[in-house]
């Protein structure tokens, strides 16, 4: 095998967890984060217990109850950690310049707000090893840890899991179970978030119980059965009712042996540590040491219309009542060994039980009949509630949508910043105007003067939302604006315009961020961003004015 | 109940496996709808060059084999309403990504006449349809599963169009 050190080790975490074998050579590895800032634990400023907020409260109230303290200002008595920040500057100043101490690579790290995304060019060699230690999986929407890993060192096990906790690997102060402790009350958990991907989490479990002893407290499935078990985003038409992120769960102080080089993980993490050691917990509470209980009649769950959808693994295209019944489809094989052992192995596999009984086809037939009837007791329900939903209530949901900015009230906005953007950049006067109801050709009649500069006129059938055009020397400025996230879709659009008018500058802007899809493909092929060797700019329109994107 | 866009997918679908079929170079394989397929765990995908790229949905997205047994993607956008710059320059990006054997933007109606000036001029419509080194986009109207010769764009590839489809 392929010399493994403990920067290998660790790179070959990260793939697992958001990482992409290219071509070329190629490793990428995102570093998402869907928030800037995230909050740290609110403790009693006066007995340092946890606080919450009560419902309907303004301030937090202290969980002690020996204080009780109910006027706690959460801005406070919480830290804050920016996220974004951090994560470039990790991922640049402390993760890569660590792969290059054991990994001969050129590295380049782009980031946006929402994510940060690292490209690698690694010798002939290890891209080899890694594309053949993952195959068939080049991405990490499919990939589990490799059976190789097991045989790494203990150093470079440890590595291989901090890969996996930087790239999802989440602390997360609102991640707390109600438990009390012997001096605080709330447990705080952190987890491996994975999206899509349902071989990951049993593998994670797996792995981590095997080599390392550690408990898991819980594995929380993204399956319809179990985050949307009573329908309700269903019947609401919200498409994450079949296929929301899977969470594998554990305590920190279990887990101090690892480290996020993330440092805003590290600090939140080390946070949420120091709370569990000071509560001081007894229980280990790990899913498996309190057995598989045997499932009872009121615990199953709705039949779900898109527990068999095409998007779920083959594997979990079906009926469950509980996560392990999850992990057990999915390879886990510490209950494999529970239902290997049981009298019946179908009715284990159904309900739990695992002795022998007389009539065990019978009470699966008994489960499966429960879920169809609460189904039809669920849709019962909500048609009756969409029957009495009035037209004016319906009104009040279009006025609220109403209440969003309209693309076009960005329009007057980039006139004036794109008036300026050309004063400061050429230092000429210009014209500059809001196109977006009529095509440039339509508009010239406005200032011929200014668009006889476009030597295509009659052909530009085009709508730019601005164009601008300078005075002296007749350069050309588009600006195609957006309210929305920007994709590649987005990109097309202005490409296309771009590519038959050929404007001296074009800008992409809009009021949201870009995709994390956007930004990685860009940095994949910056072709994407040219036209005519000039390229495209991307911007985010903040107030009335317009930050562009460093890539 | 099926929609006119279900219906024209299908319809499209036909014609490209029908197509293929009939092609010495290439053998279909399937058809993935409207999905994001660098997101989707499949063998012979996977075996797609740059398949982590397809970071985007394009309505049909064809998997097909050729005789080096080595496995590739066509594009397909379809719109049952006239194409316009717009879509073409969303294609044109997707293709600039990930360079697919085919692309195609079919329309139940064809292009739309606000960029008849546009397309009808070659090195305007070189700009707009190619990518990769003189490999075209083709945007056409089909109609009961056939192709409406007339209606390929850009036109000087209509020869190319019909010899390997």
């Amino acid at each position: 095998m392929f010399q493994i050190n403990p920067q290998i080790a660790y790179l070959l975490g990260l793939i697992t967890g958001k990482g992409y074998i290219e071509n070329n050579n190629i490793i990428s590895i995102e570093f998402p984060c869907n928030n800037q800032f995230i909050e740290g634990i609110a403790s009693c400023p006066k007995c340092n217990w946890l606080a919450t907020k009560p419902k309907n409260a303004n301030n937090l109230k202290c969980k002690n109850p020996n204080c009780l303290k109910d006027d706690i200002d959460a801005s406070k008595v919480k830290k804050t950690y920016d996220q974004s920040k951090s994560f470039y500057s990790s991922v640049k100043s402390i993760i890569l310049p660590f792969l290059e101490t054991g990994i001969n690579l050129k590295g380049d790290v782009i980031s946006s707000k929402t994510c940060t995304f690292l490209t690698l060019t690694i010798e002939d060699d290890l891209y080899k090893f890694i594309k053949n230690i993952f195959n068939p999986a080049i991405n990490f929407f499919s990939m589990k840890i490799p059976d190789e890993v097991s045989s790494f060192t203990k150093e470079c096990k440890i590595e291989y899991i901090n890969g996996l906790l930087d790239t999802i690997g989440y602390a997360n102060a609102g991640g707390w179970i109600p438990r009390d402790g012997k001096n605080n009350h709330g447990r705080m958990r952190v987890y491996f978030q994975v999206v899509k991907n349902y071989e990951l989490p049993v593998s994670i479990d797996n792995f981590l119980r095997s080599e390392f002893n550690l408990p898991i407290q819980t594995i929380d499935w993204g399956h319809p059965n179990i985050r949307d078990a009573k329908l309700e985003d269903f019947f609401k038409g919200k498409s994450s009712s079949f296929g929301r992120e899977h969470q594998v769960k554990f305590f920190p102080e279990y887990y101090e042996i690892f480290k996020f080089r993330i440092e805003s993980k590290q600090k939140l993490f080390e946070e949420l540590l120091q709370h569990n050691k000071n509560a001081q917990f007894k229980e280990r509470e790990d899913w498996l040491d309190s057995g598989i209980k045997e499932l009872k009649i009121n615990q199953v769950k709705s039949f779900h219309p898109n527990e068999d959808n095409l998007s779920l693994d083959k594997r979990v295209r079906k009926h469950f009542d509980a996560f392990w019944q999850i992990n057990l489809a999915m390879g886990c094989k510490f209950i494999q060994s529970i239902k290997n052992n049981s009298s019946i192995p179908d009715l284990f596999e159904k309900t739990g039980i695992q002795d022998y009984r007389e009539n065990s086809n019978n009470i699966i037939e008994e489960f499966n009949n429960k879920s169809q009837i609460l189904f039809n007791d669920i849709q019962n329900k909500y048609q009756s509630k969409l029957q009495s939903k009035t037209k004016t209530t319906l009104r009040n949901n279009f006025k609220l949508l109403d209440d969003y900015p309209k693309e076009k009230d960005t329009y007057p906005v980039l006139v004036e910043w794109l008036k300026k953007f050309i004063k400061d950049d050429i230092q000429e006067d210009s014209g500059v105007y809001d196109t977006s109801l009529q095509t440039i050709s339509n508009f010239s009649s406005n200032d011929e003067s200014l668009f006889s500069r476009f030597n295509n006129l009659d052909q530009l059938s085009i709508k730019p939302d601005v164009v601008g055009i300078s005075k002296e020397n007749f350069k050309t400025f588009f600006i195609e604006s957006k309210i929305t996230i920007l994709g590649l879709k987005e990109l097309g659009q202005l490409i296309g315009y771009c590519m038959v008018a050929n404007p001296d500058k074009a800008f992409l802007i809009s009021t949201k961020t870009i995709s994390d899809s956007l930004l990685k493909s860009i940095q994949r092929n910056r072709n994407i961003l040219q036209y005519f060797n000039k390229e495209v700019r991307i911007g985010t329109l903040k107030k009335d004015q317009v930050e562009f994107l460093n890539i | 109940m099926t929609s006119q866009k279900d219906l024209f997918q299908n319809e499209i679908n036909e014609w490209i496996k029908n197509s293929l079929n009939n092609s010495s170079k290439y053998k279909y394989v399937k058809t993935f709808y409207g999905e994001n397929i660098s997101k989707i765990n499949d063998v012979q995908l996977n075996t797609v060059e740059s398949k982590n790229y397809f970071d985007f949905q394009c309505d049909l997205s064809v998997l097909v084999e050729d005789r080096s047994s080595n496995f590739h993607i066509i594009l397909i956008n379809r719109y049952t309403n006239a194409v316009g710059l717009t879509n073409i320059g969303e294609m044109l990006t997707y293709c600039r990504l990930v360079k697919p054997i085919f692309a195609f933007i079919i329309s139940l109606v064809g292009h739309s006449s606000d960029i008849n000036k546009i397309v009808s001029n070659e090195n305007n419509a070189k700009n707009i349809f190619e990518y990769d080194d003189h490999n075209q986009i083709f945007l056409l109207r089909l109609e009961n599963s056939n192709p409406i010769l007339d209606s390929i764009l850009p036109v000087y590839a209509r020869n190319r169009f019909q010899q390997i489809f």
